[in-house]
């Protein structure tokens, strides 16, 4: 499904970051992702296109972890702000339907957990 | 063994966008409404556009991109009736996406249009999830689908600009609770209008068409 695709580009940015870094790092031992709760991501599905994706490359054997971020909401009509859950529509304070949210649909890579070369020392 | 974290924070569909984006510049330029149709296959979306040309008769220009895994079939019945389309096959995936869009709207003629009709791929959930560079992004329901797919499948009601519920001269025959529907759609969406028509006979369809005509 589309999770092969988005993993795709998971792959592409951390190799462009990893390329990046100086002094080149070893390997990669994880790297994070976080997720919108809007966003139909099946976690299974996207470890398996990350293991597929990966296999055969220099970041193969790293873990991919995928933290969901809740959606935070904010009433235009009262002002109430807080975490929303993904099927509520009304503002849990004043029943307003004028809510917006935040963070719903963002996707992005988050962290890199790297391992170094030991430097010598000087 | 040393290890470092590394904070990154990196848009991940931002390729994706770069092209959306560049896309939408172009229309702008141009004055050229671009809609995306999102549905289930068999909702009703390549009958809607073959309705929409005889309803027309040109007052809005219009071409279309279809969207499909495989065969060329819906962009041969778009060309039946007169308007020009291509198809876009996406070799498998589920759903559209905007760098190959964005070159199969370089293709068109955009000084002679008004609008282009993006059919995407027949899928409730993943094209969604994916900005192809349009303006609005469009629902179509049908009634034989059930009125709890909105509530089953939020975030396409919850992206889309206008939801269209179709085929509904077959409610004498299917259990489905248009009311419901409609309180379940704005209850995900406050904003989004319900358009309520059936392409087989034309009823309905120019409340939609008046909508279209008012966001050129
Ligand atoms: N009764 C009735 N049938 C309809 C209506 N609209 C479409 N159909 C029928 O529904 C079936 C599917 O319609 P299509 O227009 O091919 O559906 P689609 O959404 O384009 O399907 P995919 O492109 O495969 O995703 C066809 O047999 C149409 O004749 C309608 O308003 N009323
Ligand atoms: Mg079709
Ligand atoms: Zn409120």
């Amino acid at each position: 499904m589309h999770e092969l695709s988005i993993c795709q580009s998971i792959v592409n940015s951390i190799q462009e970051e990893m390329a990046g870094m100086d002094p080149r790092p070893k390997r990669l031992i994880s790297a994070r992702i976080v997720v919108g709760e809007l966003r139909q991501i099946v976690p299974e599905f996207m470890q398996n296109a990350y293991q597929n994706l990966t296999k055969g490359s220099d970041i193969e054997g790293s873990q991919l972890e995928i933290k969901a971020l809740t959606i935070h909401g904010t009433c235009e009509a009262c002002g109430w702000t807080g975490p929303l859950s993904k099927d509520l529509c009304e503002c849990p304070s004043c029943s307003s339907s004028k809510l917006k949210m935040e963070g719903a649909m963002d996707l992005y890579l988050d962290n890199l957990e790297i391992e170094n070369y030991v430097t010598p020392e000087a | 063994m040393t290890t470092t974290n590394v904070k990154v924070y990196k848009d991940l569909m931002g390729e994706n966008e770069k092209w959306a984006n560049e896309t939408r510049r172009l229309l702008t330029e141009k004055c050229v409404l671009m809609i995306n149709l999102i549905g289930s296959p068999g909702s009703g979306k390549t009958a809607l556009l073959e309705r929409m040309a005889k309803s027309l008769e040109n007052r809005i220009r219009f071409a279309v991109l279809e969207g499909d895994v495989e065969t060329t079939r819906d962009a041969e019945r778009i060309a039946a009736v007169n308007i020009q389309a291509s198809q876009l096959l996406t070799g498998g995936a589920c759903h559209l996406e905007a760098k190959l869009v964005h070159y199969a709207l370089k293709d068109l003629p955009l000084d002679d249009l008004d609008m282009v009709v993006v059919e995407n791929v027949g899928n409730l959930v993943c094209p969604a999830e994916f900005d192809v560079g349009e303006m609005a992004k469009i629902a179509v329901l049908s009634v034989a689908e059930g009125d709890d797919k909105p509530s089953k499948y939020p975030l396409l009601f919850h992206e889309a600009k206008a939801v269209i519920l179709t085929k509904i001269d077959l409610l004498l025959h299917v259990d489905f609770d248009v009311d419901d529907c409609i309180a379940n759609i704005k209850r995900i969406n406050a904003s989004a209008p319900v358009f309520t028509l059936s392409a087989k006979t034309g009823i309905g369809v120019d409340n939609w068409i008046n909508w279209l005509h008012e966001r050129r």
